[in-house]
């Protein structure tokens, strides 16, 4: 009813969601891998992404230059969402005896890189706040006005802090080479 | 780090493409939370735009779509929100944007109103959950929303929530069990972020301190507020089930998210009665060392005081964690709630962080009628900074601040990108960043006000709405009515860049008419307004309020 009130406007999305998809899925996933000890976890939150961003495209309608953004606000409170039940989930585990090692599960495709697999450790080092700068930065491949958009930080702001998360990377890889 | 130089880690993730299961986006349900790119709470707004529409039929829908913009709300109603006092105010990370809610309107009435700001323009978004006092909200990302903790106004005004205590001393106590708010500001539900001083009221005492010829006779009546604690999400307010009140932080608690450990934290200062011992000066009695803590050389030398356990009693400090169902009431901490006691989150521990400080002054706590001082030297305040590791506080530090500090009392307070912001009650503008405070030259500010609402606004900016002018200046405790008042409210809005403040829009408080106080033998302030003080320079909307000290005891009275 409301969408016929607004003589269809909301159909006017500027980009179809599939292209939307096709667009940035790869992106997100990349993102979510980087937040996300367990690859198959990463797989699914990203696919939760996009259904939500799909049910929501027409009523939010996101214009070209804020998809992306918007895009990346849902995975990342989707990440934290689930930080949370990985949180609740481990205390469980750790009650009843029996923790699970997350890198059991971390795919092939994942696990194939090296240089991957180094930097997905050393990102688990981090603070989360951290952790989502840099997935931001290095595997979303924001620029660092969008990773302000996404966290709520000025430009300034966020460049500066992703740096330093980058050096805590550096640091820790050095470490571990 | 160049650019350059974070290609090598980008390349690591070059491979990785989205696996085919993503894209079955169109038959898959996802609970997700979907932040909208202007309006931040597209599911309550749509429920009103449905209502609306249903209702009104197409004539509404020019002023529906201005409210689903962000413009003008769709009742008609101005865009500037309303004038008060006391409003709660967060930066709500999820939706992007900051939240007011409620507060104290112009008639003494408690508002149910929430407004968003987006960086340029006051939206109304939902009704509240009702009106509350003593409210206090929290970013909570981790339930997807902000976290309000409040009192409902009718319990209030049924008689709960006031405990009377009233010293026949040179001190005035007047505060309400169970709150740690004894600041103008809580009068009226106080800042987002709000300032605890040590409680003011203390129960009965069980065993005078020696040689005092003043002893406080507190007849505590009924305290029966009902905490509540809603979330407000994108769904709009729901009312997590909640175990029961024992295990709920008292109205007045102060908050705080921590990020690293994602949980939502509470503080409240409470009062143990004969509990911890404190320097009392005296002639005579059993000599020991004050206990000061790590001072510095010029005070080292012992400072002789009578050992007593003192049913002036001392601050203590409760902490709560927030699971997303209920509140966990933690273990006793080791902290000692000082005169000023302030919770926040360091931007860059990302930890809820906790400051208290004493406030300074003699080295023992309070003389007797009566008895010489002894030679007690001035101590400066001592500030210990305490970081919340998820289970217990950790002291990063504990030092006596020697340089310059804001008067917190009465100040608003809020966090914002890697300091901390505080705008004093006589208007000045304070950061404090890396264990430094900084008083910033500004040639334009809020003018002098208590209870406005301060929190981060978008682009780690300052957003700052409203406050009183005027009216008491002693510390009211919740559901005392400020009948007699002459407390005028402001309806401004002003933004914090960083570096200078900017005037947005709205009228801010105006000067009352000033009725001077009449003295009186018993010690207790009468409702009258206050005498003026000290007047905001650089702004023309300044407007007097008095100059207030704390008392040993932590007690905000005006100077006289």
């Amino acid at each position: 009813m409301i969408a016929a009130m607004t003589g269809r406007q909301l159909e006017g999305a500027a980009t179809p969601f599939d292209e939307v998809y096709r667009e940035h899925a790869d992106a997100v996933y990349r993102f979510c891998v980087s937040q996300l000890r367990d690859a198959e976890t990463a797989e699914d939150i990203t696919g939760d992404v996009f259904a939500a961003a799909f049910a929501a495209y027409e009523r939010v309608h996101p214009d070209d230059a804020g998809v992306r953004t918007w895009l990346f606000r849902i995975a990342r409170n989707a990440v934290i969402d689930q930080y949370r039940r990985e949180g609740r989930r481990r205390a469980l585990l750790a009650r009843v005896g029996r923790d699970r090692q997350f890198a059991d599960s971390v795919e092939e495709t994942v696990e194939r890189r090296s240089d991957l697999r180094s930097i997905r450790t050393a990102l688990e080092t981090l603070r989360d706040h951290d952790r989502l700068l840099v997935g931001l930065r290095i595997a979303g491949g924001l620029s660092f006005a969008e990773v302000g958009a996404v966290l709520g930080m000025r430009e300034s702001a966020a460049k500066a802090a992703t740096h330093r998360a980058l050096e805590r990377v550096r640091a820790t890889l050095r470490k571990q080479a | 780090m160049s650019d350059e130089s974070e290609r090598d880690l980008s390349a690591a993730f070059e491979e990785l493409r989205a696996p085919a299961s993503t894209a079955n986006y169109a038959s898959r349900s996802s609970g997700l939370d979907i932040p909208s790119t202007r309006s931040h709470w597209p599911q309550a707004m749509a429920s009103a735009l449905a209502v609306a529409v249903a209702l009104a039929g197409a004539g509404t829908f020019l002023a529906i779509r201005s409210a689903r913009q962000g413009g003008v709300a769709s009742s008609g109603a101005a865009a500037n929100p309303p004038a008060r006092s006391g409003a709660a105010m967060v930066w709500d990370s999820t939706a992007g944007m900051t939240i007011m809610f409620g507060g104290s309107g112009s008639r003494g009435n408690t508002l149910n109103d929430v407004w968003t700001w987006d960086g340029s323009r006051w939206t109304t978004a939902a009704k509240g959950p009702g009106p509350l006092t003593d409210v206090r909200m929290v970013d909570d990302p981790a339930d997807g929303g902000v976290l309000l903790l409040g009192v409902p106004a009718a319990a209030i005004s049924n008689g709960g929530g006031v405990s009377g205590c009233v010293s026949s001393g040179s001190g005035t106590a007047v505060g309400s069990s169970g709150s740690a708010f004894a600041t103008p500001a809580a009068a009226n539900g106080g800042p987002a972020i709000a300032i605890a001083t040590a409680p003011a009221n203390a129960p009965t005492p069980a065993s005078p301190p020696p040689g005092s010829g003043a002893l406080p006779t507190c007849t505590p009546t009924v305290v029966a507020p009902t905490e509540q604690t809603w979330l407000f999400t994108q769904h709009g307010w729901s009312h997590p089930a909640v175990r029961g009140k024992a295990t709920t932080p008292p109205a007045g608690s102060q908050l705080a998210y921590d990020s690293a450990t994602r949980q939502v934290v509470a503080v409240s200062t409470g009062y143990s009665s004969c509990g911890l011992p404190l320097g009392v000066a005296s002639a005579a009695g059993p000599a020991i060392v004050c206990p000061l803590l790590g001072a510095p050389s010029a005070l080292t030398r012992p400072i002789h005081c009578s050992a007593v356990t003192s049913c002036t009693g001392g601050a203590t400090l409760t902490t709560w964690t927030w699971s997303g169902t209920a509140w966990k009431a933690e273990p006793a901490a080791a902290v000692e709630a000082g005169v000023i006691t302030l919770l926040f989150r360091d931007p860059t521990t990302q930890h809820a962080t906790l400051m208290t400080s004493n406030g300074g002054g003699s080295a023992c706590a309070s003389l007797p009628v009566g008895v010489a001082p002894p030679p007690c030297p001035e101590v400066p305040p001592m500030t210990s900074t305490w970081s919340w590791t998820g289970t217990a506080w950790h002291l990063l530090s504990q030092q006596f601040i020697v340089q310059a500090t804001p008067s917190l009392l009465g100040a608003s307070v809020t966090p914002v990108s890697g300091h901390i912001v505080v705008l004093t009650g006589a208007g000045d503008t304070w950061t404090f960043a890396a264990g430094q405070w900084t008083q910033d030259t500004v040639a334009g500010h809020p003018s002098v006000r208590s209870g406005a609402a301060m929190a981060e606004g978008p682009a780690s900016t300052v957003v700052l709405f409203g406050g009183s002018a005027g009216g008491y200046a002693y510390p009211l405790a919740s559901g005392i009515a400020p009948t007699g008042s002459q407390a005028t409210l402001g309806s401004d809005t002003w933004v914090w860049n960083g570096t200078s403040w900017r005037h947005v829009a709205g009228a801010a408080p105006a000067q009352p008419p000033v009725i001077g106080c009449p003295k009186t033998s018993s010690g207790l302030i009468p409702p009258c307004a206050p005498v003026p003080g000290k007047v905001a320079p650089a702004s023309s909307l300044s407007s007097p309020v008095p100059n207030l000290h704390i008392v040993p005891q932590g007690v905000a009275t005006p100077t006289p």
